[in-house]
């Protein structure tokens, strides 16, 4: 599905944020990308949007290369974003909201229908709000309805980037059920959060990502062991 | 019996003021519109709707036609010109706020010589076969060209508002105001709809440049002027509601109208100046938004 070779990202010359990073991410599998503070997860989720450019490397979706392409052409590619920010437009309802996201099939109005059907299925929550502004919803729904509106596009690849900031402990688990049907509906989700608990449990492949490189990474159960040291360490670093 | 007649005048005035305002919100859409997608400050725009004055003028000289049929040709005319613009003077420079201001301070300059060597600096005016003619309502006179002028300019306000609400591109134009990385993450074409919105604002422009052309004269180094009414409108409504632009029209050629009658018609800028500045100082954020509103 999505592979990333050699990547290297500098924000400012030779300050480099990602350094070199490989990684792979199988279909219809949950990919989590973890690490602390400052890693370079938003980076990478960024950059493979299409949002930053990187210095070297590729990123290649289904075999076709996309690392030169625009963050408009990588969503006609299969590529779905919710960013970490808020991103809603909050003065449109959240049915607008919905139906921009379906931009790159507004073509085919019966698809449009139909897709717009499915994604409420899946987020049920936003069917009695339709017509209320995206911008009154709370901070929980309001991300509910951005990883909504990043399905309209029917992504091959959704690209989660910390779905739990900012929720309270009860959205932060309404927000990965949310994502545990996703992948039940066999979409393919690269996840990067904060929250290790709840992102390790969702997440069939883990990549531990500390100071721009990749420390280890593989099917959870095979680097769990190291997993859990890595973790241990970074907790003894924040409480010291 | 004087007091009657004062009376009559200041009613009389006040409609004419209302006639002008909508065609004062016209000229200030398009500056909101530009501002609002890509928050650039377009210092030609004034200088865009003398442009499209003079080609409605040059238009209606040269084929002879209707002048009311020529502004319909100038809008695309003046669309095109946006376009061009956006593709040679703006689409670079989109991430700077300061870059914009500079290359479209250069953008008046070389619109405000072409024009000069075009057209000369005499005044110039467009004589309709409805210029002197007047609704006469009971003791009151409405100028046919400044009735059509309003209705116009309020009729093209209100499909403008329709196309941003009620149309998916209109909806798209509005999400790239609101948040222009998250419309990029959906597919929509940021920069393709940033051009069309400056080709949509300099039309405006246009449409409001020839129906200035039918009420006022004009010379070539009046656009400034004319921006300066634009800026007075979008500190008095923001620049978010089509609605609160109308109301800032009026207010501006209700307060130009009145302070040039009782102060003398020189002071009809300064009236504009007086009304920016205490706008400024007493609702910086407008009439109709809090400042934390405006913020968002």
């Amino acid at each position: 599905m999505l592979k990333i070779e050699n990547l290297t990202v500098e924000y400012r010359r030779d300050i480099e944020i990602l350094k070199n990073i490989s990684l792979f991410v199988p279909e219809n599998k949950v990919t989590a990308v973890i690490g602390p503070n400052g890693a370079g997860k938003s980076t990478l989720v960024k950059t493979i949007a299409g949002l930053i450019r990187p210095k070297r490397g590729s990123i290649t979706l289904d075999g076709v290369r996309i690392d030169g392409m625009s963050a408009e052409e990588r969503v006609k590619h299969g590529i779905g974003v919710v960013l970490q920010r808020r991103s809603v437009f909050p003065q449109m309802t959240v049915k607008e909201n919905l139906m921009l996201g379906g931009w790159i099939i507004k073509g085919d109005k019966k698809a449009l229908e139909e897709t717009l059907e499915f994604v409420l299925e899946l987020f049920p929550d936003l069917k009695q709000r339709l017509a209320l502004k995206a911008g009154s919803l709370s901070g929980g729904l309001q991300r509910v309805l951005e990883i909504a509106r990043a399905m309209m596009s029917r992504p091959k690849l959704l690209l989660l980037d910390e779905p739990s900031a900012g929720l309270s402990p009860m959205m932060v688990k309404h927000v990965y059920r949310l994502i545990d049907n996703l992948k039940k509906n066999n979409t393919t989700i690269f996840l990067v959060d904060q929250n290790i608990r709840q992102c390790v449990d969702a997440a069939d492949y883990v990549y531990v990502l500390e100071l721009g490189e990749i420390k280890c990474g593989g099917r959870k159960e095979e680097i769990s062991e190291s997993l859990f040291n890595l973790i241990k360490e970074w907790l003894y670093l924040e409480r010291s | 019996m004087l007091a009657g007649i004062e009376v009559i005048y200041i009613i009389q005035l006040f409609l004419g003021a209302i006639l002008l305002g909508g065609l004062y919100a016209l000229v200030a859409v398009g500056l909101a519109l530009i501002f609002g997608v890509m928050r650039i400050l377009n210092i030609a725009h004034g200088d865009f709707i003398i442009l499209s004055a003079y080609i409605t003028f040059w238009l209606s000289q040269i084929y002879k036609l209707d002048p009311l049929l020529t502004i319909i040709l100038t809008i695309p005319i003046a669309s095109l010109v946006g376009f061009v613009t956006y593709l040679s003077v703006i689409r670079g420079l989109t991430k700077s706020f300061e870059a914009p201001i500079v290359s479209s301070f250069g953008l008046l300059l070389i619109l405000q010589a072409s024009m000069l060597i075009a057209w000369s600096g005499d005044p110039r005016s467009i004589v309709t076969p409805f210029t002197a003619e007047s609704l006469v309502l009971g003791p009151y006179l409405l100028p046919l060209v400044r009735l059509i002028a309003f209705i116009v300019s309020v009729a093209a306000l209100t499909l403008l508002h329709y196309f941003l609400n009620k149309t998916y591109l209109g909806r798209a134009i509005k999400a790239v105001s609101q948040d222009s990385e998250a419309a990029s993450t959906l597919g929509i074409p940021v920069s393709r709809i940033q051009a069309l919105t400056f080709a949509l604002s300099v039309g405006m422009a246009g449409l409001a440049g020839g129906l200035l052309s039918l009420l006022l004269s004009f010379t070539p180094t009046l656009g400034p002027e004319y921006l300066l009414k634009a800026l007075v409108i979008l500190a008095l409504s923001g620049i978010g509601n089509i609605l609160a632009l109308l109301i800032g029209g009026l207010v501006l050629s209700i307060g130009e109208t009145y302070g040039s009658f009782f102060l003398g018609s020189g002071y009809r800028n300064v009236v504009a100046y007086i009304i920016l500045i205490l706008i400024l100082l007493l609702k910086p954020a407008g009439l109709f938004r809090s400042l934390k509103e405006r913020e968002v």
